[in-house]
C-alpha cells in the first residue's frame, strides 16, 4: 500500500502573511465576498509566526497571501524573514512590483517569485475585475526578469482561458518577457468559485486539452510548461505524465495562513492546529497522521504501483480538508 | 584526487536533521538526503576546506568511518553528479 512519508517539519511553506488583496479574482480560493473587509494582521503577529517557522527548521518560506506587497509591512517581514535565514520566495499577482520592490528583494537574497497572470489582457482583466492591473502585472515581471530574478507564471484555468495557453505564453516572448516556466493549476471549488461551481468548473476534457497546449509551448516557444497541481496520471496519456509537477502536500510542502493556522493545502479549508499555540513539529508529524496513511484514497489508489497521490484533493466539491480528486471515481 | 582540491557547493543549501536522516535544502536545485556522516561532510563543502583537511574533520569526528577519503570522495561525486558542486 502506498504511504506519504512523514518529515518533522514542511520542507516549504506559503506564509499567507495578510489575507488582504487588491484584486478580486473570480476563483480565488482565499476568500469570500467580505474580502475587502479583511484586515492586515500586526507585524508582530507576522513576525511570531516567523520564528515558529524557523524554530521547526522550515528551509523556504513563500510569502504569499492575499497579496504579500499590499502588507504595509511586507518590507519588515522580508528584512525579518531573511534574518532568520530562510530561503525566500514570494508569491504575486505582480501590480506593485516595481524597481524599488525588486531592488529589496534582491538585498534578501530572493532569487525568484511566482506571478499570477490568467490570460490575454480582456481575459486576465475580466477574472481580476480590475482595469488596468493586466498591465501591472505584465510591468512587475518585466523588472523582476530585467533584474535577474526568476519568474514562474501561475495561470489558474478557467472556462475563458484555458484554451489561451499557448497564446499567453506567445505574447509574452513577442514583446521581450523571458520567463522561465509557466505552471496551470486547477480550478478549485473553493472561496469565490465554490458558489457556481457547476457552471465555472472545468470538464476532464477540458483539463486534457490542456496538454498537447504545454507540449507546443515546451517545443516552440522553449519554456518549462508544465501542470503545477496534482492530477490522475491514470486518466492522462502516459506521454504526458512528465508534465505534471503534482504536490508535496503534507509531506514537504505546508500553507500557514496569516492567523497562523496549519494546512497541507494553500486551497482547502480547515486547519491541523496553530503554530502561536502548538509546536509546528508536533502539528506536522502527529495532525497529519490519516491524510498521509492515504486511507481516505479509493483502494486503487492506494495500491497504484504508478502512484500520483490519488490527484488534487482540493479539487472535489465538499471536500473538506482533503478528498480523492473529481474525477477519480 | 588531489587532496589540495576545494571543494564548494555551487548554490546556497542547508542541511536539518529530521525524522529518519538528514534532508538537505538546495537553493534552485532540490533536496537531498543524507546519513549524519554524509551530513556533516556536505556541511564542510563551503569552499573554505580542501579534501584533506575535509578527510581528517571526518576522521577526528567520525572514528567509526574505516576509510575516510573514500567516504569524502563518495559524497562529492555524487554530488557533482547532481549538479550541486
Amino acid at each position: 500500500m502506498n504511504e506519504l512519508v512523514s518529515l518533522k517539519s514542511p520542507i516549504s511553506v506559503n506564509f499567507e502573511v495578510s489575507p488582504v488583496c487588491d484584486l478580486a479574482c473570480e476563483f480565488c480560493f482565499n476568500s469570500g465576498t467580505e474580502y475587502k473587509k479583511l484586515k492586515h494582521p500586526s507585524l508582530n503577529h507576522a513576525k511570531s509566526i516567523l520564528d515558529k517557522l524557523a524554530e521547526a527548521e522550515v528551509f523556504e518560506v513563500r510569502l504569499f497571501g492575499g497579496e504579500f506587497f499590499v502588507y504595509p509591512y511586507w518590507r519588515e517581514v522580508l528584512k525579518y524573514a531573511d534574518a532568520l535565514d530562510f530561503f525566500l520566495s514570494f508569491v504575486s499577482n505582480g501590480t506593485h512590483i516595481n524597481k524599488e520592490v525588486v531592488k529589496e528583494l534582491l538585498s534578501h537574497r530572493v532569487i525568484g517569485g511566482a506571478i499570477s497572470l490568467h490570460g490575454t489582457k480582456d481575459i486576465h482583466e475580466s477574472i481580476t475585475k480590475v482595469d488596468g492591473s493586466f498591465e501591472s502585472t505584465i510591468n512587475g515581471i518585466r523588472i523582476c526578469i530585467e533584474n535577474g530574478i526568476g519568474i514562474s507564471i501561475l495561470y489558474t484555468l478557467t472556462r475563458t482561458n484555458y484554451q489561451v495557453i499557448f497564446e499567453v505564453c506567445q505574447w509574452l516572448g513577442e514583446n521581450g518577457l523571458k520567463i522561465d516556466e509557466i505552471n496551470v493549476g486547477r480550478l478549485t471549488p473553493y472561496g469565490r468559485a465554490k458558489s457556481d461551481w457547476e457552471q465555472v468548473k472545468l470538464s476532464l476534457g477540458d483539463y486534457l486539452s490542456v496538454f498537447p497546449q504545454l507540449e507546443r509551448i515546451r517545443n516552440e516557444l522553449g519554456i518549462l510548461a508544465s501542470f503545477g497541481d496534482a492530477f490522475p496520471l491514470c486518466l492522462l496519456p502516459a506521454k504526458y505524465h512528465d508534465y505534471v509537477i503534482g504536490c508535496w502536500q503534507g509531506t514537504g510542502f505546508g500553507h500557514i495562513d496569516h492567523m497562523g493556522n496549519v494546512r497541507s493545502c494553500s486551497i482547502a479549508k480547515g486547519s491541523y492546529g496553530n503554530i502561536l499555540e502548538t509546536p509546528l513539529t508536533k502539528i506536522w508529524v502527529e495532525h497529519l497522521v490519516h491524510f498521509r496513511s492515504l486511507k481516505w484514497l479509493p483502494i486503487k489508489c492506494q495500491k497504484c504501483d504508478n502512484f500520483c497521490g490519488g490527484g488534487c484533493s482540493a479539487s472535489r466539491y465538499d471536500g473538506g480538508m482533503y478528498a480523492p480528486d473529481e474525477f477519480i471515481q | 584526487m588531489n587532496t589540495e582540491f576545494i571543494f564548494k557547493i555551487n548554490c546556497r543549501f542547508k542541511i536539518r536533521q529530521d525524522i529518519n536522516g538528514y534532508l538537505g535544502f538546495f537553493q534552485g536545485k532540490g533536496v537531498l538526503t543524507f546519513n549524519k556522516v554524509g551530513a556533516f561532510i556536505t556541511k564542510q563543502m563551503t569552499g573554505e576546506k580542501n579534501l584533506q583537511e575535509i578527510v581528517q574533520l571526518v576522521k577526528n569526528t567520525f572514528p567509526e568511518v574505516e576509510n575516510s577519503i573514500e567516504e569524502v570522495s563518495f559524497i562529492a561525486k555524487q554530488l557533482q553528479e547532481s549538479g550541486f558542486l
